[in-house]
């Protein structure tokens, strides 16, 4: 019993839990609604969630560490801004492109983890205040530069990048299932395989023992929210991409399914835990709960804007979860004093 | 032949006030345990921390292998050999066995760079037989008993080449298997070469385990002998040394009815079958050294330690006590063994923490009514003697025995007809010591029941009517008062 | 600009930049100190002013609520919903309503938060996220117009040339000023936040505390709503978007500590304070929202960081 117990608290078993539930999810839509059991039901699905799940990776990154980042979904929104600036005004090839928003999402997240590490201010401020400059900026450019008023791409090279099929004839793979495959499995390898990647684990399970061992926590947060920003930019490549478009409030109302697609991942949030299979199947989780709940919409009279609310409840009931957790393991580790 | 590992020579370090450590030099041999003994305050801690690199010690030397070495950092303390098991374990919890013992230095491939598992794995197995322990190096840290939590602390520190190793109190949260499975271990590593510095209260084991005892006391060494000649009376009375002095106010105890009953109280695992009863105006000790449980009786007569069974009786009805709030209701004060993060809000004024246990008091309407505050603040600060400039000061500024009593003062305010004491003058000078005894006095005359915790030996022999000396989480012994001396307490104590 | 931090540490520093503002302003722009964007400066002040100012108590007991933005737009949302009904019911029994779903917001957070031991922070993310999208489902994301009568004079209604949500926000300020530094409770709140362990030795009700004291958050957080109402007669999912910022904002701006302990009321208004001369005479001398928005981020980052680095150099003292 008691060892049941630990393993119900510490083991990695979420997994299976969150993909028994993606089944039953997919079970409820296919039974209610005619439409969702198809493959063009699945390929839609799939190809809304590329930015998400490329955002989930960043935070994930930071939340390993044991800290916060609210202000991922707006370093998304600039450099939607900028990839239609750069294309249009300064008329950029797609790679140059890639290469300058990339980098400019590693600067906004190293301002995040320069203040964090540095200056010591809480990561749920600083990035809370981050969230708000840099989406100001955002508007900013998007209002001062005529070219952008109308954020429209409509170059058919830029517009592979997000919208290309493998292979040219039968359209079987999205491209954005290959950056996903790649970024994941990459990231994979660096978390679970290399020396640096436990360094991050280490300092989210305890950052004063870490220290001890002479591992330089600074810089650990700081590669980690340099990390996430990038990957912010990239996801929001991705997402003009698609939609041919890039806006000042793109990715404003983001954040908030990130972070809940992290946390019911089993990414823990003081640190230290958490497996990137988790995350992605909650992503896709949150992806089949929106696109089935259009679907229930045309059926029922269940308006789909309940998908709000139940990643709200989602987000709570993960969290309640995790608090009943804590509180087992805490009466099982009383001592005698 | 045993080499000098470990030479500490005529360290010294004071903090203001106080001379932790005076003088003192001791030798480890290699493959030798040396056990540390001595009071609480006796500068254990202290000479160990200036060893570790927790602190820096103000002069003196530290030779390892007969080379001079800086110890200013734990860092450095580390790269020299020096390793430290504590009681409060620093594991990572959330990662395996072999993560723990290899942090920051994961074993790589030579060719892709990434981490080689296989090899941590293998050579974490390696470290782990050597303590004869067959933990998994898979297992999350998190699943582990707390002995095996000890094993990874040892395994790591061997891996890191520690040739000191400290172990303070190892066997406070231990069974008396696991104790036994850690002596084995301490015998391997003996075995190795490595020197053991043994810090424990309980003489049974150090008589089992140690080659040679070191005993301080007051800051000084006292002596150190080779175990299998010593002798354990010996060994306490060095602990001990002083006279039990005229010190402490004679309480006189004209014995009235019972206030207070303790029935069958257990909490799995912690204590076991405690009864105990206390009559008003009369003062009953609880004495047991770390790891025996007086912390947690006191805590569950206040519910803050949740009880498995057993009842709680006050004036002969029984009560139902499921917190802080609940005990005082029934009459019950408490004075916290942490006064600065249990018992103060430290950035509150003196006034402010004196009336936050009677915010009900403050008036009769929902504010506070502040003259009644201020004559709050003036009754126990004349009361106590609280030597403070105003009552506005922030109680940290305040030296310690001043902040005990302000403690006393907020729970006395509440007027309780029974006291629970941890350890009331810890850390307090002899001035505010003496005001804190009469204060206890003053209130077994006005027929307070009193249950005293304290590890302070004169203290709690010479104030207490009765002691029950507490080991591992059972009553083992009554003393009334005059019954038995320092040696036969701490005897009784270290006992199990 | 440390210099200028170091000066930050007494409200009396706040209020003197406050004066500083306002002369700036007067200068740089002919309208600043008319009638008319007077009352309107101080009706947005009240509007987010009557949140930050319960959001300090709930900041100095160490805890968070983000879910106040949420909360308006539900607010605004039921109360238009209801009104717009065939026979509707009455307008004080609406608005009571209204009311009430901050309560239950406030209620749900605060039982999370205590019972089940949640982080605030998510809990309240979580809740904003949900009454958002309870604001969506109920108006199908329509706008819903509502010309009323009470909440028109609540919102645009003046006492003595005193607009009347001013008046509510001087209200509230006098009350949880009172509260806070003069009461039973507010002692309480001080003592969770500096040490909530001492607290709860000292025998105070840490869980109830607490609870009520999101509960009162979810109710200022209509109440908010329903000022937003009268002055844009329409019910809308939308409203409140981003307001949790501009509140926190404030509420550190005035001293207010997220460690816990600290804070106190008229810091908070002198933070609501300096924040809406800043917007307003930003805007009106020409400066565009979207400049206004980075300027939000990065005072929020300053006023922190000044705080921050204060108290560590107090501590190192």
């Amino acid at each position: 019993m008691k060892a049941w117990l630990k393993s119900l608290v510490y083991s990695d078993d979420i997994v299976g839990a969150l993909t028994i539930f993606l089944i039953i999810l997919v079970v409820f839509f296919s039974l209610m609604t005619p439409h969702f059991f198809s493959m063009n039901n699945f390929y839609s699905i799939i190809g809304n969630i590329p930015a998400m799940a490329i955002l989930c990776l960043g935070l994930t990154y930071v939340v390993l560490v044991g800290d916060l980042d609210l202000s991922l979904g707006s370093i998304l929104g600039i450099t939607a801004i900028l990839a239609v600036f750069f294309f249009k005004v300064m008329g950029f090839p797609l790679w140059l492109n890639l290469l300058s928003c990339v980098f400019i999402g590693g600067l906004f997240g190293a301002l995040n983890g320069v203040i964090v590490t540095k200056i010591g201010i809480n990561s749920i401020i600083t990035t809370l205040g981050t969230m708000a400059l840099i989406r100001g900026l955002t508007y900013w450019i998007a209002m001062d530069v005529d070219a952008m008023q109308v954020g429209r791409i409509t170059d058919p090279a830029f517009l592979n990048f997000g919208r290309y099929y493998f292979p040219e004839d039968s359209r079987l793979i999205p491209i954005t299932l290959v950056y996903i495959c790649i970024l994941y499995v990459a990231s994979y390898i660096f978390l679970n395989h290399t020396s640096f990647g436990r360094k991050i684990y280490a300092v989210g399970s305890n950052e004063a023992t870490a220290r001890l061992a002479g591992i330089n926590v600074k810089r650990v947060k700081l590669v980690c929210y340099i990390l996430a920003g990038m990957l912010s930019a990239f996801g929001g490549l991705v997402l003009v991409a698609q939609l041919g478009l890039g806006e000042a409030y793109t990715g404003q109302n983001m954040i908030l399914e990130v972070v809940t697609a992290v946390v019911l991942g089993g990414v823990l949030l003081t640190g230290g835990k958490g497996r990137l299979t988790g995350v992605i199947i909650a992503v896709l989780i949150l992806g089949v709960i929106r696109n089935g709940m259009v679907h229930l919409e045309q059926v029922t009279d269940i308006s789909f804007y309940w998908r709000d609310v139940a990643k709200g409840v989602i987000l709570l009931l993960a969290i309640g979860l995790y608090s009943v957790r804590k509180s087992f393991n805490a009466k099982r580790l009383r001592t005698r004093q | 032949m045993k080499s000098t590992l470990l030479k500490m020579s005529k360290v010294c370090k004071s903090y203001p006030g106080v001379k932790a450590v005076d003088d003192v030099s001791i030798d480890l041999f290699s493959g030798e345990v040396l056990g540390l003994m001595g009071e609480n305050g006796a500068g254990k801690s202290t000479l160990i921390k200036m060893l570790s690199g927790a602190e820096v010690m103000d002069s003196g030397e530290i030779f390892i292998n007969d080379l001079k070495v800086d110890v200013n950092s734990p860092k450095s303390a580390q790269k020299n050999g020096v390793s430290v098991i504590y009681q409060e374990l620093i594991t990572m919890d959330t990662l395996s066995v072999a993560e723990n013992i290899f942090v920051g230095q994961l074993p790589l491939n030579k060719t892709t760079k990434l981490v080689d598992w296989k090899a941590a794995e293998k050579k974490s197995s390696d470290v782990l037989s050597l303590l004869n322990s067959d933990i998994n190096p898979k297992s999350i840290v998190g699943t582990l008993s707390i002995y095996e939590k000890q094993i990874v602390e040892v395994a790591k520190a061997i891996h890191k080449n520690a040739k000191v190793l400290i172990m303070d109190e190892p066997t406070a949260a231990l069974s008396e298997k696991d104790s036994k499975s850690l002596f084995e271990v301490i015998d391997r590593l003996k075995n190795q070469g490595v020197g053991i510095i043994y810090i424990s209260h309980r003489l049974e084991e150090v008589f089992n385990i140690t080659d040679r005892v070191s005993v301080m006391r007051d800051g000084k060494l006292i002596g150190t002998k080779t175990t299998k000649d010593a002798d354990k009376k010996e060994i306490i009375s060095m602990m001990i040394g002083r006279e039990l002095s005229q010190f402490f106010p004679e309480i006189n105890l004209e014995k009235k009815g019972v206030a207070f009953k303790v029935l069958d109280l257990n909490i799995n695992g912690i204590i076991e079958n405690i009864n105990f009863e206390v009559h008003r105006g009369e003062i009953v000790g609880l004495f047991g050294l770390v790891g025996s449980g007086c912390l947690n009786i006191a805590r569950s007569i206040i519910g803050i330690d949740k009880i498995d069974n057993g009842e709680i009786h006050i004036n002969g009805k029984k009560v139902s006590i499921n917190g802080p709030k609940d005990s005082m209701k029934n009459k019950i004060g408490f004075i916290p063994i942490d006064r600065k993060h249990e018992g103060l809000t430290l950035d509150f004024s003196v006034k402010k923490n004196l009336s936050l246990q009677s915010l009900d008091g403050l008036g009769a309407s929902f504010i506070i009514n502040n003259s009644i505050e201020d004559s709050i603040a003036e009754k126990w600060i004349k009361k106590l003697e609280i030597k403070t400039p105003s009552v506005d000061v922030q109680v940290k500024n305040l030296s310690g025995g001043n902040q005990q009593k302000i403690v006393l003062g907020k729970t006395l305010e509440t007027n309780p007809e029974i006291l629970v004491v941890v350890e009331p003058t810890r850390g307090v000078d002899v001035g505010a010591k003496m005001d804190i005894y009469k204060m206890l006095e003053d209130l077994c005359q006005q027929g307070v029941a009193i249950i005293l915790v304290s590890t302070d030996i004169p203290e709690i022999l010479s104030i207490s009517h009765r002691v029950l000396v507490v080991s591992t989480g059972k009553i083992r012994k009554e003393f009334k008062k005059g019954e038995a001396n320092q040696q036969d307490l701490l005897y009784e104590a270290s006992l199990n | 600009m440390k210099a200028i931090g170091f000066k930050l540490n007494t409200t009396a520093s706040l209020f003197i930049f406050l004066a500083c503002l306002i002369v700036l302003f007067s200068f740089t722009s002919e309208h600043f100190l008319s009638y008319y964007n007077i009352t309107s400066l101080l009706t947005n002040i009240s509007y987010s002013g009557i949140a930050a100012i319960v959001l300090t108590l709930i900041i100095i007991s160490r805890g968070l609520d983000i879910s106040i933005g949420g909360v308006i737009g539900l607010t605004t949302v039921v109360i238009a919903t209801l009104y717009s009904q065939n026979d509707p019911l009455p307008t004080w029994l609406i608005l009571l309503i209204g009311l009430g779903v901050g309560a239950i917001v406030g209620m749900i957070n605060g039982w999370c938060i205590t019972a089940l031991d949640m982080d605030p922070i998510i809990t309240t993310l979580g809740a904003m996220a949900i009454t958002r999208g309870l604001a969506y489902v109920i108006s199908d994301s329509q706008s819903i117009l509502m010309f009323e009568d009470t909440t028109d004079y609540i919102s645009n209604g003046a006492i003595f040339f005193i607009p009347i949500p001013i008046i509510i926000f001087l209200i509230t300020a006098l009350v949880f000023s009172i509260l806070l530094h003069k009461s039973k409770f507010g002692r309480a709140v001080y003592a969770i936040g500096a040490n909530e362990i001492s607290a709860e030795f000292s025998g105070i009700s840490i869980k109830s505390k607490k609870m009520i004291l999101y509960i009162l958050s979810g109710i200022a957080a209509s109440l908010s709503g329903i000022i937003l109402i009268g002055q844009t007669s329409v019910g809308m999912p939308q409203h409140g978007l981003g307001t949790e910022l501009e509140v926190i904002t404030a509420v550190l701006l005035g001293g207010t500590a997220l460690s816990g302990g600290k804070g106190t009321i008229y810091g908070t208004v002198a933070g609501v304070l300096i924040l809406g001369v800043l917007f307003n005479g930003l805007t009106i001398s020409g400066v565009r929202y979207v400049h206004l928005q980075i300027f939000q981020g990065i005072l929020l980052l300053v006023a922190v960081a000044t705080y921050e680095i204060k108290t560590r150099n107090e501590v190192a003292r």
